[in-house]
């Protein structure tokens, strides 16, 4: 699908809890499959930002655009059949089965009255064929890994066949091979079109799987900070690091055989302050 | 995909679930004081409806005094053991019962009032309904609120419970000792004895109107143990679910409670049981629930007139026979989660 709109954009966006805000002046736009990380320590309003993108939350100003339409103007069903959502809290009710879990994804397309048919449990089976675990589709949620539980929350998200995916952590609190695994379904989706936002605390992983990123810098006291946007290798640097996180930090190149992958290893807490 | 992983009933399931409370009414009907052969209680019913009036003693036992008795029972089972069912599942605590909101405190207010005001057996059941929904409404209205989490409805109903239930005693405390005192105590304690057709017609709308719901919502019901923005996410609106699950369970325990007073336990166990037995889907919960409460309820208010000379309290009785039952279920299966 061309269109003259972004498929997600947000434009001077800004938002608080209390009279402060937590961030302000943060833009960026993005077409169609591309992955943009968002990265920060924690506290920075990560969390609220993909809840603000999501028009959840009402931004002090500013406004975000899905398909060129203001999301806060948007009926909520019809938004939400276009973006998908996976939480970091995977808490999830530990009785029903994959495939139960998968086909809740597909609620709010469904009247409100009905059951999933056919069409609903093909769409699932296809979706977690896709993703590699249809043999899990029988079992209860509560014989799964982390890992398992995060793939299979996945394909809750992505069952809908979103055109945005929206997650909060996708990798956090899982094993390397998991971490892998997860991010590689994430991209693959990209592959596929769905245009992707995440966030992370791992900058290893927005350089080898994002587009580009948002870095939160808080700011003085309890002042709004700033939000860097930009390509991962110009926003991603030792520099910014030690602004966003205090820590000073060495980014260095590693080569295996077959992949050349960044690697950004913390050393210290920084000392000074604020030197720009 | 089986039947079990995407929730669904089998349909001998099914089948042997509706069985279950036809059976046990047409058993129940034979049992009493004077017992009828069940092949009789058939013809007898069957007469009845076509509207041929025998003229025999069995005939009027059955037809005037033990068939709104047993239709009420029926009625109550299921509409306690789904509205049980969905506070479970609305507070996802396996301990939610309609006392969390405060709904059967209410009611139990309204009737116990009632009583002392001599307003009669329909003005009860009527004074008793209102007061159950108003106490949920105040709940709500406490204990709800933006950036407030469930748990405060949960202690909002608990306070307002509480509220009625001294309310319950101030009434009790007033009331004359000879006449008012007891049958407010004896109703309190839950009784299908003052069944007639005629409160059956009034209170069965809002248990059917409930249970209507309840069923009709079944796949959705499965939301609701999940966070609101995940199923924001989803494109549904949790907030709307969850009011509509409350004023049907609402709908179904005041009316309840207003026909037959307090029948403690049925609402917690039935649940569990068909948890144990069909899955936390509501898609089977819902319907199992309802059609195993209405057999079991039947089951527990034959004991109730039978057992002795004098009746039974209901709810002695499913508190006699389901605490032993639940904690046996609950040491063979090992818990269980919503």
């Amino acid at each position: 699908m061309t269109t003259l709109h972004p498929v997600l954009s947000a434009e001077d966006l800004a938002f608080g809890y209390g009279k402060e805000p937590l961030f302000e002046h943060l833009s960026f736009s993005l077409g169609e499959g591309e992955i943009l990380s968002v990265l920060g320590p924690n506290g920075a309003g990560k969390t609220t930002l993909l809840r603000c993108l999501m028009g959840m939350l009402k931004p002090k100003s500013g406004i975000v655009r899905v398909f060129g339409e203001d999301v806060r103007a948007m009926k909520e069903k019809a938004l939400f059949e276009n973006v998908a959502y996976v939480p970091q809290n995977r808490e999830v009710p530990r009785s029903y089965s994959v495939m139960e879990t998968v086909l809740l994804g597909l609620t709010g397309m469904m009247g409100i009255f009905s059951e999933p048919g056919k069409k609903e449990l093909d769409r699932a089976e296809q979706t977690l064929d896709r993703l590699g675990i249809l043999s899990l589709a029988g079992k209860p949620m509560s014989d799964l890994s982390g890992g398992e539980v995060q793939m299979v929350l996945l394909a809750r998200a992505l069952v809908k066949d979103p055109k945005i995916l929206i997650l909060d952590e996708p990798e956090s609190g899982l094993d390397f091979r998991n971490q892998l695994i997860v991010l590689s379904a994430v991209r693959e989706a990209a592959k596929r079109g769905v245009t992707t936002v995440f966030n992370t605390h791992y900058p290893e992983h927005a350089f080898r799987y994002a587009d580009s990123g948002l870095l939160f810098c808080p700011g003085e006291k309890d002042g709004p900070g700033e939000v860097l946007f930009g390509p991962i290798p110009e926003l991603i640097t030792e520099k910014n690091i030690k602004k966003s996180f205090g820590v000073e930090a060495v980014i260095g190149n590693i080569h295996s055989e077959d992949i050349a992958v960044k690697s950004v290893v913390p050393i210290k807490l920084s000392n000074d302050k604020e030197e720009k | 995909m089986s039947n079990k992983s995407v929730g669904k009933l089998h349909i001998w399931q099914l089948l042997l679930l509706i069985l279950f409370p036809v059976l046990t009414a047409v058993v129940c009907l034979s049992i009493g004081r004077m017992n009828v052969p069940v092949g009789d209680v058939f013809s007898i019913l069957w007469n009845g409806m076509l509207g041929k009036q025998e003229n025999t003693t069995a005939a009027a036992a059955i037809l005037s005094a033990r068939l709104p008795r047993v239709l009420t029972a029926l009625a109550v089972g299921a509409g306690l053991s789904a509205a049980g069912a969905a506070f479970q599942s609305l507070f996802a605590n396996p301990l939610a019962t309609p006392d969390t909101v405060g709904v059967a405190s209410g009611s139990s207010f309204g009737a116990a009032l009632g009583i002392l005001l001599g307003l009669g057996s329909i003005g009860t059941q009527g004074f008793s309904f209102l007061a159950g929904i108003g106490a949920v409404v105040l709940t709500w209205a406490l204990g709800s609120g933006k950036n407030r989490k469930l748990s405060s409805v949960v202690l909002a109903g608990i306070m307002v419970g509480s509220l009625f239930s001294a309310l319950v005693s101030l009434v009790k405390f007033t009331a004359d000792s000879e006449n008012e005192l007891p049958a407010i105590t004896y109703f309190l304690m839950g009784t299908f004895g003052s069944s007639s057709f005629k409160k059956l017609a009034v209170g069965i709308f809002p248990i059917l109107a409930g249970l209507v719901t309840l069923f009709l919502l079944r796949w959705r019901m499965n939301l609701l143990p999940y966070s609101e923005d995940e199923v924001r996410s989803f494109g549904v609106n949790l907030k709307k679910l969850r009011i509509v699950t409350l004023i049907a369970a609402t709908l179904m325990t005041s009316a309840s409670v207003a026909m037959c007073g307090q029948v403690g336990w049925i609402g917690l166990i039935t649940p569990h049981m068909c948890r144990m037995a069909f899955g936390n889907n509501h898609r089977s919960l819902i319907p199992a629930s309802a059609l195993t409460g209405a057999g079991f309820m039947v089951i527990v208010d034959t004991l109730a007139r039978s057992l002795t000379k004098t009746e039974i309290p209901v709810s002695v009785l499913t508190a006699v026979i389901g605490a032993p039952f639940f904690l046996y279920l609950m040491r063979k299966k090992g818990g269980w989660s919503l």
